[in-house]
């Protein structure tokens, strides 16, 4: 297990490279001057800033020294000073808890809630909940999540007054419950068709009939076999799934006001402040790989033959 | 391990639960499968029937050999018997008789409590056959756990008992490890020592070692004739391997397109074969003496089930067919123990 | 390298020859050719594909000609605006009202159909051309080239997607068609690819190609003769699905302003409008929501049959 935890950990190291450094290129490395284009066509720099962010990068430099000086920056924690000169650092440290407590809050949803109904459409295949389920997530995949959330907002919290949309003074959870719901709605979908596709694969598979022929009673079958055995795929899937769901954050927190970083890159876009976009992407970035690293862990305790291979 | 021995690690309640059902019969054969009829459908369109009035029987201690080509329903039969059918498949008549008890009109209670204690199947391929995110310990520990309701250390460490038993080294040790880490052959034993678990009455091996080296192969026909002798236990050897059978089988069954042809006493079909598909798969092996002499070969394929047509299956491929073969024939008896399902049977003996 | 990544879609592996249990009397089909006209002509006649099949091909009628659509309730030219009909809701001749503007959002909604179903059709066309060149080379080359390749695609799997497509699109500073669908391509490539490569993977030691080897083909003859064909129907299947995402992606995009922009006539633009105005005018946010979804569903539900006709198992 150590051993195939290094080998992951190892290979995440040219991926965090080549990341960074696509990230780096586009924002720095493309023609033009990287400090207006950063700002936009619209906005003025102050030459004071220009002059700041020009010095601490290093743009007069070699691209690999800039890129150089940027890594080991990054790896400081430093992430550099946004066009209103505001550190990008302190912003990142507000607004990430936030940002974590909705991204965790959705993936467990969409994992539990999408796991439990592809299982239950899987084992009553052909049946009316079956249809039912996959119907439902095929129309959840038609509509995309910032409509919903918008609807939601409105009809959730506007008009009917259930739970609140806006801002986290409730906490944990209900200011969190509709944002988290609305995102998990991207992923839910395909996370239920692929349990139930990969629970169907394996109630056919060989080791089942073993299984029956051993005499064993068909709950015991299910959970400590198939099941196993189905989740292998799944597990794969929430990993890249959370990829999507970063991103997702940016919509929603925008669209829910929910002070985290999706908020910051929300807001960034919109005043076309380059650096704090660049800075955070770059951050989550960084998440993304080690959450990764960690659904690698859990794929090897599930199985075995990946572990000791 | 005598009968006295076999008798002893069972709990007495354990011990009789195949006796309190209906139609127990202690006399009977181990296991007897009467008529038996199986049908495919596929997306509710075409039936084919890949299984026509089968049966056969095999007694304590006794190895049936069901010998055929790949399709000829020899595994379905098995499977039909054991309730593992793939889905589009259907049993529409006979009867499997363990004992006396009809597996076949049994509730699913009742059948869960009878398979893998009275009667256990192992399969061709290992690696699939076993589940790969469970330990070998495991998988064998759950029979006991299940039919004995032995609790968790217990049952590990029967399950090594029972790893020493088929001769895998380092029992302990390989218990805790996972299929892909054996061998092809060194499976298979853990296959057979998670059949011969709870001492069935009947196992049915289906293909065991077609996907293992020759040596290996021997090995295990080895270890399952003692286990076999030891134990009294009926094995049915469902095989197209016919160097396999001559060593093993005291009865032969050969199938080809859903039927039985021809059954007979192992020796007597070699010697006197009654059917001329036999005829050819005996001529077609090649054996000791026929070096440098040209292998005589059996021409076309067997037929599509679905579109079966009428008269002898063997039809099409049969030298010695006549306008008679356009009727299905019966099983004839053409001697004690010895049934050929073919017209010209009885004229004699052929040649072989 | 083994990476498990990849393999989304169970049923997107490379096809498998038939079912083991079924009584068969003809050897299997070699895969590829028979097998997929066959199931196609039997395709044609479900309503399950011809329902979605027919939507977006009038879909795809109504992007490319949408003067013949817009026309229909007499109000044609989207450009046609009066601030005087600012925000009214639908009427006779303007079946879904007006937009902010006073433009009759009719037409505009028809239009929008235009440049999303492009995006959508010119990605995926240029990612099913990287998958199909970088898939087969790194699953047939294999060594050197497989793992430069599987190297670069990790990198891009280490991604968040929205978040890289963001970053980028920032820095254009012309946002068309083009530029999207690139910036869309160069984030959707490696699905596809992995994918056409576990194809190519599982089909380079089949029989036949190894003799088409032996019988001194070259390798670009292999290729193109007989590996790709073979491995390309998971591919295929997934591109119809791939379009959906693209659509979704490229309508969250233009909504947050980094995608398509105004003057621009997309769906995206008139949802980002719609967000400030919908609780009181309540057609700016439904009908494009409504067309966005039904493309997308339509998309889906295409590609859903398609992947389901093609799985061996449920034959």
């Amino acid at each position: 297990m150590a051993g195939y935890l290094l080998r992951r950990a190892l290979m995440m190291i040219p991926v965090l490279l080549g990341t960074t450094l696509v990230i780096y290129a586009a924002v720095y490395a493309l023609p033009g001057n990287p400090v207006q284009s950063l700002a936009g066509a619209n906005n003025v720099v102050p030459p004071s800033v220009a002059h700041a962010i020009e010095a601490k990068y290093h743009l007069d430099q070699p691209f690999f020294v800039q890129y150089w000086d940027y890594l080991s920056a990054l790896l400081h924690g430093d992430f550099g000073v946004d066009l209103n000169g505001n550190s990008v650092a302190s912003i990142i440290s507000v607004g990430w808890p936030v940002t974590v407590r909705l991204a965790l809050t959705t993936w467990v949803l969409e994992g539990v809630v999408g796991i439990a109904l592809g299982l239950l459409a899987a084992v009553r295949r052909g049946k009316t909940i079956d249809v039912a389920i996959l119907a439902g997530t095929t129309a959840v995949l038609g509509v995309p999540y910032f409509i919903t959330a918008y609807v939601a907002q409105i009809v959730l919290g506007v008009k009917l007054g259930w739970l609140p949309v806006s801002g986290v003074t409730a906490g944990w959870p209900l200011s969190y419950i509709v944002p988290a719901g609305c995102l998990a709605l991207f992923g839910l979908p395909e996370i239920s068709r692929l349990t139930r596709a990969s629970v169907l694969d394996n109630l056919r598979a060989d080791y089942v009939d073993t299984a029956v022929a051993k005499g064993l009673a068909p709950r015991r079958i299910l959970v400590r076999h198939v099941l196993r055995n189905s989740l292998i795929p799944v597990v794969s899937m929430l990993g890249v799934n959370l990829g999507y769901l970063l991103g997702g954050t940016i919509l929603i927190e925008g669209i829910f006001n929910l002070p985290g970083l999706g908020y910051q890159i929300y807001h960034g876009i919109n005043q076309h402040n380059g650096p704090l976009v660049v800075g955070i992407s770059t951050l989550l970035v960084l998440a993304f790989l080690l959450v990764n690293l960690i659904v690698d862990v859990l794929y090897g305790v599930l199985d075995p033959r990946i572990r000791l291979a | 391990m005598t009968m006295a021995m076999k008798t002893q690690h069972l709990p007495a309640a354990a011990q009789s639960n195949l006796s309190h059902l209906p139609g127990y019969d202690p006399a009977a054969p181990a296991l007897e499968v009467t008529g038996l009829q199986v049908e495919f459908t596929s997306r509710g369109r075409t039936t084919a029937r890949v299984v026509s009035d089968v049966s056969y029987q095999v007694a304590a201690g006794q190895t049936l050999a069901v010998i055929g080509e790949s399709g000829c329903g020899k595994s379905i039969t098995a499977r039909a018997v054991m309730g593992i059918l793939p889905p589009q498949a259907r049993v529409t008549a006979g009867r499997a008789r363990l004992h006396g008890v009809d597996l076949l009109s049994s509730d699913q209670a009742t059948l869960r409590r009878l398979r893998g204690r009275h009667i256990a199947m192992i399969f061709q391929d290992s690696l699939s056959a076993l589940n790969p995110v469970l330990t070998v310990g495991f998988q064998i520990a759950e029979v006991f756990r299940t039919h004995q309701r032995l609790g968790r250390r217990e049952a590990d460490e029967r399950a090594v008992e029972m790893l020493e038993l088929v001769r895998i080294p380092a029992a302990s040790r390989r218990a805790r490890e996972y299929p892909h880490q054996f061998s092809g052959g060194m499976r298979q034993r853990v296959m057979i020592a998670m059949a011969l678990a709870m001492d069935p009455d009947v196992l049915v091996a289906d293909e065991p070692t077609t996907a293992l080296d020759v040596t290996v192969q021997a090995q295990i026909m080895e270890l399952l004739a003692e286990l076999q002798q030891q134990r009294r236990m009926a094995l049915i050897l469902i095989t197209h391997d016919l160097g396999v059978v001559a060593d093993r089988a005291d009865k032969v069954a050969v199938m080809y397109a859903g039927r039985i042809v021809e059954n007979a006493p192992a020796a007597e079909l070699y010697d006197a074969p009654r059917h001329p598909y036999t005829r050819a798969l005996l001529k077609a092996a090649p054996r000791r003496g026929t070096h440098g002499q040209t292998l005589t070969i059996l021409h076309g394929a067997p037929p599509d089930l679905s579109r079966l047509p009428q008269g002898c299956a063997f039809r099409p491929r049969c030298v010695e067919a006549v306008d008679a073969c356009a009727i299905t024939p019966p099983l004839h008896q053409v001697g004690p123990g010895h049934a050929s399902a073919c017209h010209h049977c009885t004229e004699g003996v052929g040649d072989d | 390298m083994l990476s498990h990544r990849g393999q989304l879609e169970p049923a997107a592996s490379s096809p498998a020859p038939g079912a083991s249990a079924a009584p068969a009397a003809e050897p299997d089909p070699p895969l590829g050719v028979p097998q997929r006209f066959s199931v196609l002509r039997e395709l044609l006649h479900t309503p399950r594909f011809l329902l979605p099949g027919a939507l977006v091909v009038l879909l795809c009628l109504i992007a490319g000609f949408p003067q013949a659509f817009a026309g229909w309730f007499g109000h044609g030219d989207p450009t046609v605006c009066s601030l005087a009909d600012s925000g009214l809701g639908p009427r006779s001749g303007h079946p879904f009202g007006f937009d902010i503007q006073g433009c009759d959002l009719y037409s505009n909604v028809i239009y929008g159909t235009r440049n999303s179903i492009s995006i959508g059709l010119l990605t995926t066309a240029l990612t099913l051309l990287v998958a199909l060149v970088l898939g087969s080379l790194s699953g047939y080359c294999g060594g050197l080239v497989d793992g430069l390749i599987s190297r670069v695609m990790d990198v891009f799997f280490g991604f968040p997607t929205l978040v890289g497509m963001i970053v980028i699109l920032e820095m254009f500073t012309v946002h068309s068609v083009v530029s999207v669908s690139l910036v869309l391509t160069f984030f959707s490539w490696p699905i596809l690819t992995r994918v056409m490569r576990s194809s190519v993977l599982a089909s380079r030691n089949l029989d036949y190609v190894a003799a088409a080897r032996e019988l001194g083909s070259g390798p670009v003859r292999i290729l193109v003769r007989h590996v790709i064909p073979n491995s390309i129907t998971p591919v295929a299947v997934l591109a119809s699905l791939n379009i959906a995402s693209v659509i979704t992606a490229e309508s969250a995009l233009t909504f947050l302003g980094v995608g398509l922009q105004a003057p621009s006539i997309s769906w995206g633009v008139q949802l980002n409008t719609a967000q400030q105005y919908f609780t009181t005018h309540l057609n700016l946010l439904l009908f494009p929501a409504l067309f966005l979804s039904v493309t997308v569903l339509g998309f889906v539900l295409l590609g859903d049959c398609l992947r389901d006709a093609f799985d061996p198992e449920l034959r």
